[in-house]
């Protein structure tokens, strides 16, 4: 069982004009084999709140638990970037991150590769690949260590919208064999709605606004109507949201 | 109506011909250029014997080596230079690394290195030649102090340079401390310690010449002085020439390839752990 649960998590940086908050004490469990996104603004503490349950940043206060009770669940990052080392091939790379490198560990690297579309560039160097290929070699090093979940950080934001759009389908058909539990940092909506079972959205100040179930059927297309509608009503409470956060409090009007 | 004009080394459809690219290539414009200067070399030694002409310095080169000379004292040198310059790289890289990655050691040594920097060959030559006399101890501590310095500058910047967004993917990954030094940190300082190597190679050489110069009995730059004292140019230049030679084909047989090897993944020209190749398109 691979469920993430969050508890009462602070993340405070601080600056020359005093502490500042970035994930203020929010509280949330994913459930296993289910896909979530999060979703927000610039600045809300997405990519942050992904490091720290990723274990690369430490909370202020605060749990993060992933997997069940006294079992060291694995996790796998998918960043922004492909973040490839530009020395080694498209097949070294994955071996690297491997805990065991012995013919099963080659076995799940072609594998992976494979799935991903890529199995004929195992020699290649990253450089020699395109933007969008080495995106999918950053996915593909992320199964190929079979991970319980799976953290991705706005992994298509870097990419033109064409090549997004497939390796968005291609994450869902990969999703659909593989179920892992996905946990995806977007300020995309539109993507959001496309991927996820459930869409938390962070408000500014780092809470969470709101937690929005995902009940469409699969395969789902940006351009399908109820994506669509999804994304417009998600955008909507975020512009009811900055709304209100302008409106000056009752209190000092009176 | 007349068909237009083809140029030498055109074919009909404007192609340009293997001939054309050979001659503009690099080995075609190197020979170019060599033969180029060797040819205002001997205009420039007809005007009198003060600059000697490539044939009277060819002779004098023969006559080194028929006399024994030549192999006699380059393997002196060369025996003082490697082991110098086996001594720089060591202490060179460990020192850059440190340097590069731990700000007590940039606060401890960075001017310190500067300093060497700055401080000429010839000063490392005729300060080594007063301390250690005329054995073989200076030409080799004149090595190490004229090529240390730039070993460390260069791995001190390539130690600065490893990429921190690596590093923290190799976290996430709980890669094992070992490997990320073998796989990510090592080779993002190879470029710069070949670029290191290359310039203490240089430097390491140019101070060498200088201690045998003013305070050996043996080696190529008191041979150099010999010629020089006797106001033998022929011979002088002669022995410039051996040791820019040795420089040149160093530089271009070894470090250069070290170099390309170091940094093939970056020209994406061959594949890796294979022989050289086109990228397919």
């Amino acid at each position: 069982m691979a469920n993430v649960t969050v508890t009462d998590l602070l993340k405070a940086f601080n600056t020359p004009t005093g502490p500042q908050t970035v994930i203020n004490r929010i509280n949330f469990e994913i459930a296993d084999r289910s896909f979530v996104s999060l979703v927000g603004p610039s600045g809300c503490g997405k990519t942050t709140l992904l490091n720290i349950i990723a274990g690369i940043e430490s909370a202020t206060s605060g749990t993060v638990s992933v997997g069940a009770a006294g079992q060291q669940a694995k996790l796998a990052y998918v960043f922004q970037e492909p973040r490839l080392l530009p020395w080694r091939s498209i097949f070294d790379n994955l071996m690297y991150v491997q805990k065991v490198r012995d013919e099963a560990a080659k076995e799940r690297v072609h594998q992976a590769l494979t799935r991903v579309g890529l199995g004929h560039a195992e020699r290649k160097w990253p450089g020699q690949l395109s933007g969008g290929q080495q995106q999918r070699v950053g996915i593909a090093r992320a199964l190929s260590i079979e991970p319980d979940v799976l953290l991705m950080d706005e992994p298509f934001s870097h990419l033109d919208a064409i090549t997004a759009r497939g390796l968005r389908e291609h994450l869902q058909e990969l999703w659909a064999q593989t179920r892992k539990t996905v946990v995806f940092v977007t300020h995309d909506v539109s993507e959001a709605a496309e991927l996820s079972d459930r869409i938390l959205m962070l408000a500014p100040g780092g809470t969470i606004h709101e937690d929005i179930p995902v009940d469409l059927a699969r395969p789902r297309k940006a351009s399908n109507t109820e994506v669509a509608v999804l994304e417009s009503s998600i955008l909507r409470r975020f512009e009811e949201l900055e709304a209100s956060s302008r409106q000056p409090s009752v209190a000092t009007s009176a | 109506m007349s068909a237009p004009a083809i140029s030498p080394g055109q074919s009909a459809d404007g192609r340009v011909t293997p001939r054309q690219n050979w001659l503009t290539g690099p080995f075609g414009a190197s020979l170019a250029a060599a033969l180029v200067f060797l040819v205002a070399w001997q205009f420039a030694g007809t005007f009198g014997e003060r600059i000697p002409g490539p044939i009277p310095v060819v002779n004098a080169a023969i006559s080194e080596i028929e006399r024994g000379e030549f192999f006699y004292n380059f393997a002196i040198s060369m025996q003082r230079f490697a082991i110098g310059m086996a001594l720089s790289i060591i202490v060179g890289v460990a020192l850059g690394i440190a340097i590069g990655s731990s700000r007590i050691f940039d606060n401890l040594f960075g001017d310190v290195n500067l300093v060497g920097l700055a401080i000429p060959a010839v000063i490392w030559a005729l300060l080594c030649t007063m301390w250690f006399g005329f054995a073989d101890t200076a030409p080799i501590v004149t090595v190490i102090l004229s090529a240390v310095p730039f070993v460390v500058v260069n791995v001190a910047a390539g130690a600065r340079s490893v990429p921190p967004d690596l590093l923290d993917m190799s976290q996430s990954y709980d890669v094992p401390r070992i490997r990320r030094l073998r796989h990510a940190v090592l080779p993002a300082v190879t470029g710069y310690v070949v670029a290191g190597i290359r310039f203490g190679v240089m430097s390491g050489w140019n101070g060498l010449l200088l201690s045998e110069w003013f305070g050996s009995a043996d080696g190529v730059g008191h041979r150099a002085r010999y010629w020089y004292d006797a106001n033998q140019l022929p011979g002088f230049v002669a022995w410039i020439a051996f040791f820019i030679v040795f420089m040149v084909l160093t530089d271009r047989v070894v470090l250069e390839r070290l170099s390309r090897r170091a940094f093939r993944w970056r020209d994406g020209e061959s594949t890796p752990g294979k022989p050289s190749a086109a990228a397919a398109a």
